[in-house]
């Protein structure tokens, strides 16, 4: 059994908002992340999938200690995650990295990607300076950037390039674990495929863990061995990858499979069409939240909401009717 | 019967160190029932392409070729004739709803005013098929949709009411680009099945410009796969996914990520596309080709015509078909 690195133990995350439309500007409360567990293991990917608003990427930034949860613990190498930014904070931030969708976001212009890549070293005074300029060289190196490259400023460089940067400082100070949010979603399919290929290598090489958020089904499929498909805050179904995608349970995983379009033309209209936009995380459904979308709900499912339960074979998911695509 | 003919279009821009060649000679066809898949990674070329034939590219775009409506050439027309067809004849969507809809009136008025400009409708009449449009793409309650803003709409809906907008020209030719690229994927289902639905029933000719092979393959009936500003293959679509005769057609299906596969590396396109303007001699393509001969930085190969519908600009790829 490998030992949990991040565990996190029914998280929740509540914000104000301001209700549409309201003149008067009343708030009220948004779950957008509503009791999850999380257990992600040393050397491994957990995948989050699901779709806008289900909330992967505000559990990306809670289990990162950068948004403090409502309710719920999270602990990060056996230890309490810190959300304040204190001398306990600076130790586990170290071990504890992020990549997002943006890398000209991410990266400031004003500075070489060389310089990017070596300012954790300088901020972690972890080294003398030709210690510093050897990891640069290593991770340079690991990503696949030359040293002419490092010296170009970030809008000289194309976006693959870019990505490759924040992927070298995200991993030169050595993490246990790596958040990534939506880390190729903006890249052209070529390149996504080298920075894909990319995050593999350097998985198997330095052993370092991912939570990979994204809403693509074929990326996270590739690069993850363990799977949490989310829904309106809550997860779903979870389960190993192999095992999810070739039996799904859940009937929004089922959809959700059947909707990617897939790259043959003999394939085609094996869809399972969803009616309808997925309700708004402010006016949650009543019972089990996917029933007013779902094509096997019945009356158990409007009247009482499922919990993620485990199967005979471990696989979990939050579903009376598993397995269906019509109501029973 | 319909048609649309792009022949040897060309456009380039105005940049500060003289003119920049984006599209280098573009030849593309569709008919009134079938739909164009135009695919392509950013910057190839797929959305100038049909801005161009749209005339909607500004000053500072020096456009040369033809394009052809039933063999009237669009490239020659005056403005006002172009803006009956633009919305008429031929409609465009696009990836947001925003670049059509106007966030600050109705959804029922504009299209109100659309029927009025194009099909000379007006009160209940124009009331009535704004309804029937809104019904017919799928909005729940249309006729109370009507008053709604965009802003009240979710991004699903929008793209139905853009949708709605585009068919109420009664176009014979509709342009869609990367018209589900912001949807989720579930939202992406349904839109794609709603203008599979509407080609079919009305025999519109279709162009679908996408990024997304997987799309191309459960939409179109013929696709152009585009590179640096070229068509580099054009073949009926069961064919271009069963064989693959260029180089770049087959290293983006390699690098695409399949559900279904078992094996764990993707195979990508080593480099990166070559900026405008900086393009090498030759095949556009060669510097990142593990097929090139020495030919290919030389000489640029073209699209030829071929039997089988399948032509491919490879010097490599057409000996190998022939």
């Amino acid at each position: 059994m490998t030992a949990a690195l991040l565990e996190a133990r029914n998280i929740a995350r509540d914000f104000l908002v301001r209700r549409p439309g309201d003149l008067l500007g009343r708030k009220r409360v948004l779950r957008a992340v509503d009791g999850v567990d999380i257990v992600v293991a040393r050397g491994r990917t957990l995948g989050i999938v699901g779709e806008s608003g289900c909330g992967k990427s505000t559990l990306g930034r809670l289990l990162l200690g950068m948004l403090p949860p409502t309710s719920g613990t999270l602990r990060f190498e056996g230890q309490p995650l810190h959300a304040r930014e204190d001398a306990a904070w600076r130790r586990q931030r170290r071990r504890l990295q992020m990549i997002f969708q943006d890398p000209l976001g991410a990266l400031d212009r004003r500075l070489t990607l060389g310089e990017q890549i070596r300012e954790p070293l300088d901020i972690h005074e972890t080294a003398d300076v030709q210690a510093r300029e050897r990891r640069l060289d290593e991770m340079l190196d690991a990503v696949g950037l030359s040293r002419t490259m490092a010296a170009r400023y970030p809008h000289q460089v194309s976006g693959g390039q870019r990505q490759r940067a924040v992927i070298a400082r995200a991993l030169i100070l050595d993490p246990a674990l790596v958040v990534c949010d939506e880390p190729v979603s903006a890249l052209d399919v070529s390149i996504q495929a080298q920075v894909v290929n990319l995050l593999r290598e350097l998985q198997a090489r330095i052993g370092v863990a991912y939570v990979f958020i994204s809403h693509d089904l074929k990326v996270v499929h590739h690069v993850s061995h363990e799977i949490a498909v989310m829904y309106l805050g809550r997860v779903v179904e979870q389960g190993a990858r192999d095992r999810l995608f070739a039996r799904p349970e859940h009937p929004y995983t089922r959809a959700l499979m059947s909707a990617v379009p897939r790259p043959d033309p003999q394939q085609r209209s094996r869809r399972i069409l969803l009616s309808g936009d997925p309700p708004s995380p402010l006016d949650i459904p009543p019972g089990c939240r996917f029933h007013t979308r779902c094509p096997a709900a019945s009356d158990l499912c409007r009247r009482s909401e499922p919990a993620l339960a485990p199967l005979a074979d471990g696989h979990r998911v939050a579903c009376h009717h598993p397995g269906r695509d019509t109501p029973p | 019967m319909s048609r649309l003919d792009i022949v040897d279009l060309r456009v380039a821009f105005d940049a500060p160190g003289g003119p920049v060649e984006v599209l280098r000679g573009i030849d593309l066809s569709v008919t009134a029932g079938r739909t164009l898949g135009v695919v392509g990674e950013s910057g190839c070329g797929k959305s100038v392409t049909m801005l161009a034939a749209m005339r909607l590219l500004g000053r500072r775009a020096h456009v040369t070729g033809r394009v052809r409506l039933d063999g009237l050439d669009m490239l020659a027309l005056p403005e006002t004739e172009m803006e009956r067809i633009r919305g008429g004849r031929i409609a465009m969507i696009f990836q947001d709803p925003m670049s059509s809809l106007n966030p600050v009136h109705r959804i029922g008025t504009q299209l109100r005013e659309t029927l009025a400009l194009h099909r000379d409708l007006s009160g209940g009449a124009a009331a009535a098929e704004a309804v029937r449009l809104l019904d017919r793409v799928g909005i729940p309650a249309a006729r109370s949709r009507m008053s709604d803003y965009p802003h009240q709409l979710s991004g699903g809906m929008n793209q139905r009411a853009m949708i709605a907008m585009a068919l109420a020209g009664e176009p014979e030719i509709l342009i869609a680009d990367e018209p589900t690229t912001a949807l989720d994927v579930t939202i992406q289902a349904q839109i794609l099945d709603l203008l599979r639905d509407l080609q079919a029933e009305r025999r519109m000719a279709m162009v679908l410009i996408t990024h997304d092979l997987g799309v191309i393959a459960e939409t179109a009936d013929d696709v152009a796969v585009m590179y640096c500003g070229r068509v580099v293959e054009h073949a009926p679509v069961e064919r271009l996914f069963a064989s693959p005769r260029h180089p770049y057609t087959r290293g983006l299906l390699a690098s695409l990520p399949r559900m279904d596969a078992r094996e764990t590396s993707l195979r990508p396109i080593p480099g990166s596309v070559p900026p405008a303007g900086a393009l090498p001699m030759g095949c556009a393509f060669a510097p990142r080709c593990g097929a090139a001969e020495p030919g290919c930085h030389a000489i640029m190969p073209l699209l030829a015509p071929r039997a089988d519908r399948h032509e491919v600009a490879c010097h490599v790829g057409a000996r190998a078909a022939a």
